[in-house]
């Protein structure tokens, strides 16, 4: 009994200790935990392996370091399956200039793994002052907004933007996302042009984008760190978002243990001062 | 401890000194190259250079003077961001290949670069000549520390590393094509329409790939396998120096603006200036050596493009007016005037003066003429000079009717601060287009080796072929190898799409859509719907616009019924018509050289709003001119339309609903303020977490600990932090009856200079002044996890009794409010934000949710006008609760007319 | 008291007038006034940023001069602050400046590691909380276990009831948070929304006054 009363007050290290032993064991020992494929999620994959090598897929990382850990699995999932494909990829960092640290080494480090040729398969188009009108102008001419890719060469100059003149060349964008970037997008590229958009979006603002998700002005969602972790089951290369995943699996229920074993710890008590 | 600070000084040191170290001058930039814009009043100059990539530089300065004496730096302009290249990679030494580079020198600008092999023939005659053989390429820029070693000179030339890599060459590179190429050789796919077909590599690429690692100039062999397989290069590494090619072309217009005058025959002198470091304790930069130049006010330049039908049908003349140059928009031209001549006036210099407009114009149509009449046009510009066009003839043509606007007019545009006027007309339109597809889509794969069809790009259009032995193969063709195509399913989807071409005038909302008898409506107006699962068969689709009551648009182009044929995959766009508005705007309505082109609308708008840069030349009177264009140069001219003028509007009609539900919030407010004043009293429900303030002081008192006291992390214009600050006041005089020590740790400095003015206030009312001390109201930082850290440690530190936590939080509340938990303080939190009170509620004591925030003050108060808000507040909580079931109910019954209704007062 | 009391409340009534007046009249002057209201907003706010960053030094030198309990912290404060000061002049704050590396390498990533403490914190905080002491928190606990099974798929995996059509519990936590959570929420903010006017409201008639001292 006294044991039992000891479980209504766990010294809060150790809950620490365990909660740390649950989120950094499943790096190093993997359960494989199947995900179910939410529909949101389904429709963007759908969507990409439907494209063929002539299409074209432009991903905008407009996030910063602090949502990395959540959108960057998203950002390698979608890259990896365009790359799996054929299909061009071309990344910019249209409202999000921090993004771009975070998003370029990905990208080579892809590309050289799927042994993809810059400015053939895919480019680089970096961050540029804009925003919002940067969406606009990729509408009238894709060319003349970017002028040139991160690292200068004129977009002309490369096989993979040359024949791109706008969003009629453009198969769907993919926004990455921390915040509310997907709207602008909606608004600018999907109301205006019929641009097909898909978001990834942190698993805190997820939920404010289901209704455009419902009104069908975005084709699909991934939402957090989940998100990513379904996509990479879909495309069959579980890696960080899955482990992430894993690892915030065991931490839940590390966490729900502890209720559980408080609750009992509680009762116990509350039952041993009833006597 | 003290060593540890030790230390820290060192490591301070250490990284000062570093910063401080001088750095070496960047070369000189190129000189500018400077333009006289042809046919300007001499009021525009072009500056050009070259920025050299290997330039280290993060900006430049452009400098102008009128004595060449006393400069002015007139604009800054940024360089490109330098991407550095990592050192010595090994893909980059070409000293193996053997490339020489010489220089040929050339008039007047940089030599230019030619890079030749060197072979046992032509070695000696290279070096004879100053080749300097190549060691290196570098495609990037690399570090300052090596661009000094040697030194930097710059040619012109465009010049690739060329890798190739027959891995890539080789690799399947899936083309599209029409089905109906494969319909054309005899091959049947039951393909939905295009086929992705796979090919055998390129002869001529594999050509290009087998010639192996090389350098080559722009052009010097196929451009797109250049880029391909190649990387410009930035610059050439010889034994002595480096040669550097790659340039970003900079350019700058020194035009007359308000800040900058410019006359023409006046002498100006440029220079541009390359900093390196603009810091405030250290500049280095470097000048261009000076330009000088005289802008001169040219003779207008006539249109380039003009072409004149005479209208058959009336008797009448068009006149198409176009300047095509690139620098037309820096033309001063002002007016047009067309003269009738007889065709032997070849010098222009006879005939009468029949019409005279803008120099804006783009059409002009003149009555009553002759086929055979014959024009030419005097063009003047804004310094008086003069010009003259060739003659003009007659082309004579039946031009069809183009349709002007209906119902057109010009008003005020509404709810703006005076800088529009909107031109509107009817009638409002439903465009209505749509696509048939199939339902279920199968992507299908088929080998096609064995079969010899060839592909064949041509410059007419792709084609195939079916080859029945290798010598029919034509030059260039490459081998079909696999096809892949979707193949339908059963049940096809009928894809809407649609526009309303409406102005604000018609309030429309959004399209409804009726497909035999089912209904689909479009509320977000997406301009997209879809009939899923229908199967083939003929559909009568009706369509209609729905306006902001509720109803429909009722003229005829508003509501749409069509057929639609399911049985096949097909897609029929949008149709707008081909005509498109030009808008003039002038002061004159008899005098046409008053009117401007302004802009041009789509056939498919029903607005043109003329948008004014400033409030006081939006409000002379205008009228406006509308030139309806059609295809084949039809022109039809309205009337003037107006008087019109742009009008500052003094109420925002579209902010009627909030305007009348503030009115009747201050109306009851008052009421009860009023009531409460004369004494009535008033029942208000208790708040537990108030009550629990005081608990938390008498506690903090009974420990001798000190309470800590938070503002949140919003600034002082949140509602939220202002009502923190109201209950601190509270918190601070009850803290000061007790003899209580209080921290506020700020996160905002202008909430600090209020929260110690509340605290001071609150000590001298509680009449210990004495007490007060001001160091523990105190600013921490501006950035929210150090703010927390710093809170944290004092919570530890000081092992505060009691915490308070009010106002706005964010990710850093738990962090907060965990740590005082776990010291074991009473916890009192109020937060509106709603993402953080789950946060407060689980680890604080006591939590004032959202509003209860607001009326805590008003709780801890006895004025009895403080009562008889919050009593207010609840009676209008009372008629939003009742508004909420209503609407509600309204709209889970279909009665829309209820939500409308605050539309259609203007509301959204 | 005609200083330190009413001409503020005067000023505070005036301008919470004329910009409540402001809103509804998109007149060119009700324009460049707001713009100019906004920059006064910015210079005075600069002026803030002065006093915080006295009061700042002024706090910590005096903590250091008195060696007062835990000085070398604030010494520690003081040598960061001039650090960061020192490197913003010298260098600039462009990318790859001294500046912008501290501040990355140190600043951003401490950032990060107190953000991340959010873990443990939310995990000692729901142990402690979440106590079925009566009905309504069995309810919350019920709640809060739902949704943290739904968002991992270990909770779609102990979902062996879906076999026989009824949600799984990633569905049941996804109807949660849209149905329940969301109309509480609304409410909130509706509350939150009156509570605001109403407070804006009392602060402009003077009511509450509470920020300027006594009653």
């Amino acid at each position: 009994m006294d044991f039992l009363a000891k479980l209504e007050k766990v010294d809060r290290r150790i809950i620490y200790l365990i909660i740390t032993v649950a989120v950094v064991l499943p790096f190093f020992f993997r359960m494989g935990l199947p995900i179910t494929i939410s529909p949101e999620v389904k429709s963007v994959y759908d969507y990409i392996d439907g494209l063929t090598p002539s299409d074209c897929v432009f991903i905008s990382g407009d996030y910063d370091p602090q949502v990395d850990a959540e959108l960057s699995p998203m950002f390698d999932a979608i890259v990896r399956h365009c790359f799996e494909k054929n299909v061009k990829v071309i990344v910019a960092n249209v409202f999000n200039l921090q993004g771009i640290g975070l998003v370029e080494p990905r990208l080579k480090k892809l590309a050289e793994e799927y042994h993809k040729v810059y400015g053939v398969d895919y480019a680089f188009l970096g961050w540029k002052i804009g925003g919002s009108l940067l969406i606009m102008g990729m509408g009238e001419s894709f060319k003349k907004t970017w002028e040139t890719d991160y690292y200068g060469t004129r977009l002309g100059d490369m096989p993979i933007t040359r024949n791109i003149r706008n969003y009629d060349d453009i198969s769907l964008v993919a926004d990455l996302t921390g915040g509310g970037a997907y709207n602008a997008w909606i608004v600018y590229a999907y109301v205006q042009y019929h641009q097909k958009i898909a978001a990834g979006i942190t698993a805190v603002m997820a939920a404010d984008a289901y209704p455009q998700l419902q009104a069908g002005q975005l084709i699909g969602l991934l939402g957090g760190l989940r998100g990513a972790a379904e996509y990479e089951q879909l495309i069959k290369h579980p890696a960080l978002g899955s482990v992430g995943m894993e690892a915030q699996s065991w931490a839940h229920i590390a966490i729900i243990l502890f209720i559980i074993l408080g609750n009992i710890g509680y009762y116990a008590v509350k039952r041993k001062n009833k006597k | 401890m003290k060593r540890l600070t030790f230390v820290f000084l060192l490591l301070l040191i250490g990284i000062i000194i570093p910063i401080g170290a001088d750095e070496s001058n960047p070369p000189k930039p190129q000189t500018p190259q400077l333009m006289d814009i042809p046919g300007d009043g001499g009021t525009n100059v072009l500056l050009q250079w070259r920025h050299f990539e290997t330039v280290p530089g993060i900006r430049y300065d452009i400098l102008r003077s009128e004595d060449g004496v006393k400069f002015e730096v007139i604009s800054p302009l940024q360089t490109k961001t330098i991407t550095y290249e990592a050192q010595n990679q090994p893909e980059n030494d070409v000293s193996e290949l053997g490339y020489y580079i010489l220089l040929q020198p050339q008039e007047g600008d940089l030599p230019k670069a030619k890079v030749i092999k060197g072979t046992d023939a032509n070695r000696d005659s290279l070096i004879a000549a100053g080749a300097k053989k190549i060691l290196r390429v570098e495609l990037g820029v690399p570090p300052l520390s090596e661009l000094t070693k040697i030194p930097n000179k710059f040619a012109l030339g465009e010049f690739y590393r060329v890798i190739p890599d027959e891995k890539i060459a080789k690799r399947p590179e899936p083309i599209t094509v029409s089905k109906k190429l494969f319909d054309r050789i005899g091959i049947k796919t039951p393909s939905l329409g295009n086929v992705t077909i796979e090919l055998t590599p390129k002869e001529k690429e594999l050509e290009f790939v087998h010639k192996g690692k090389r350098i080559l100039a722009a052009g010097e062999d196929d451009m797109p396998l250049i880029l391909k397989y190649g990387k410009q290069i930035v610059s050439f590494v010889t034994e002595d120096a480096r040669y550097t090619v790659k340039y970003e072309s900079m350019q700058f217009l020194d035009r007359k603006s308000k800040n900058r005058d410019m006359k023409s025959g006046k002498h100006y002198v440029y220079k541009i200036r390359l900093y390196q470091k603009d810091i405030p304790i250290s500049k280095i930069y470097m000048d261009s050596d000076t330009v000088g130049i005289t802008p001169q006010d040219e003779p207008p330049v006539v249109p380039d493009k003009i072409t004149a039908f005479y209208n058959r049908k009336n008797g009448s003349a068009v006149i198409h007016i176009k300047n095509t140059s690139s620098l037309a928009s820096f033309y001063d031209n002002k007016s047009y005037t067309i003269f009738k001549t007889t065709p032997d006036d070849t010098s222009c210099s006879k005939g009468t003066q029949i019409y005279k407009i803008g120099a804006s114009a783009k059409a002009v149509i003149l009555d009553n003429v002759d086929s055979t009449d014959v024009f030419y046009i005097l063009v003047e510009d804004e310094g008086g000079q003069q010009n003259k066009t060739g003659l003009i003839n007659l082309t004579p043509a039946d031009l069809k009717d183009v349709p002007l606007p209906q119902n057109m007019r010009v008003l005020d545009y509404e709810n703006d601060r005076g800088q529009k006027i909107a031109l509107r007309w009817d009638p409002p339109t439903l465009a209505v287009g749509y696509a048939v597809e199939d339902v279920a889509k199968k992507m299908m794969q088929e080998k096609v080796d064995s079969k010899n069809i060839y592909y064949i790009p041509t410059e007419s259009g792709d084609s195939l072929f079916v080859a029945k032995d290798s010598a029919e193969i034509p030059q260039g063709a490459r081998k079909v190898l696999e096809l892949s195509y979707t193949v339908p399913g059963g049940k096809k989807v009928l894809k809407i799409s649609y526009q309303m071409w409406a102005n604000s005038d018609d309030k429309a909302l959004y399209g409804e859509f009726k497909l035999d008898g089912k209904v689909k409506i479009d509320k977000d107006n997406t301009g997209e719907l879809q009939f899923q699962n229908i199967s083939a068969g003929e559909y009568t689709l009706v369509g209609h616009i729905i306006k902001n009551n509720g109803g429909k648009l009722k003229n005829p182009e508003a509501n749409v019924e069509m057929k639609v044929d399911a049985t096949r995959i097909h897609i029929v766009p949008i149709d707008v018509p081909p005509y498109v508005y030009y808008i003039y705007r002038g002061t004159d309505p008899k005098d046409p050289s008053t009117f401007v082109y302004v802009g041009a609308a789509g056939a498919d708008s029903r607005e043109y709003i003329d948008q004014f840069n400033d409030t006081k030349t939006a409000e002379n009177t205008y009228y406006y001119i509308v030139q309806a264009v059609g295809p084949n140069g039809a022109v039809t001219q309205s009337d003037p339309l107006g008087p019109v003028a742009a009008k500052s509007n003094w109420f925002d009609t579209s902010k009627v609903v909030i305007f009348l539900s503030t009115l009747i919030f201050i109306i009851v407010a008052f009421f009860f303020i009023y009531h409460a004043k004369r004494g009535r009293k008033f029942y208000i429900r208790p708040i537990a977490g108030i009550v629990h303030i005081d608990e938390a002081l008498g506690r903090a008192t009974e420990m001798g600990k000190p309470i800590i006291y938070i503002t949140g992390l919003g600034f002082i214009d949140d509602i939220a932090t202002l009502s923190s600050i109201t209950i601190l006041g509270r918190v601070a005089r009850k803290a000061a009856e007790y003899q209580c020590k209080i921290f506020v740790p700020c996160y905002d400095p202008l909430v600090m200079i209020v929260s110690q003015e509340t605290v001071r206030n609150a000590f001298m009312d509680a009449g210990r002044p004495d007490l007060y001390n001001e160091e523990n109201i105190y600013y921490i930082a501006a950035q929210q996890f150090a703010y927390a850290a710093a809170v944290a440690g004092l919570m530890i530190r000081e092992k505060s009794a009691a915490n308070f936590f009010m106002g706005r939080f964010y990710a850093e509340s738990l962090i907060l409010a965990e740590t005082g938990a776990s010291t074991g303080a009473i916890q009192v939190a109020g937060t509106d934000d709603m993402t953080q009170l789950p946060f407060f509620i689980t680890s604080c004591d006591y939590t004032l949710i959202g509003e209860e925030l607001y009326a805590a003050s008003a709780y801890l108060s006895t004025d009895p006008m403080q009562r008889g808000s919050l009593k207010a507040q609840d009676f209008l909580k009372a008629i939003e609760m009742i508004l909420l079931v209503v609407g509600s109910l309204a709209a889970t019954a279909g009665m829309w007319w209820f939500t409308n209704a605050f539309r259609a007062l203007g509301g959204d | 008291m005609f200083w330190k009391k009413k001409v503020p409340l005067l000023i505070v009534f005036i301008m919470g007038f004329v910009m409540a007046v402001q809103y509804f009249v998109p007149s060119d002057f009700s324009k460049k006034f707001y713009d100019t209201y906004i920059d006064w907003a910015i210079v005075i706010g600069i002026f803030g940023g002065v006093l915080g960053f006295f009061s700042f030094f002024r706090v910590h030198i005096h903590k250091v001069s008195k060696q007062a309990p835990n000085w070398q912290f604030s010494l520690i404060s003081i040598l960061c602050a001039l650090l960061m000061i020192i490197a913003a002049l010298l260098g600039g704050r462009g990318s790859g400046s001294l500046f912008m590396k501290l501040f990355l390498y140190t600043s951003a990533a401490i950032n990060a590691t107190v953000f991340s403490l959010l873990a443990f914190y939310i995990s000692s905080a729901a142990y402690r909380a979440f106590r079925a002491r009566s009905t309504q928190a069995l309810a919350l606990l019920l709640a809060a276990v739902i949704m943290m099974l739904g968002r991992v798929p270990i909770g779609d995996s102990i979902s062996f009831w879906t076999a026989w059509g009824w949600p799984s519990i990633n569905e049941i936590s996804q109807w949660i948070l849209n149905v329940p959570n969301l109309a509480a929420k609304r409410a909130i903010i509706l509350g939150v929304g009156l509570g605001s006017l109403l407070m804006s409201l009392k602060i402009i008639l003077g009511i509450e006054r509470t920020y300027l001292g006594s009653e």
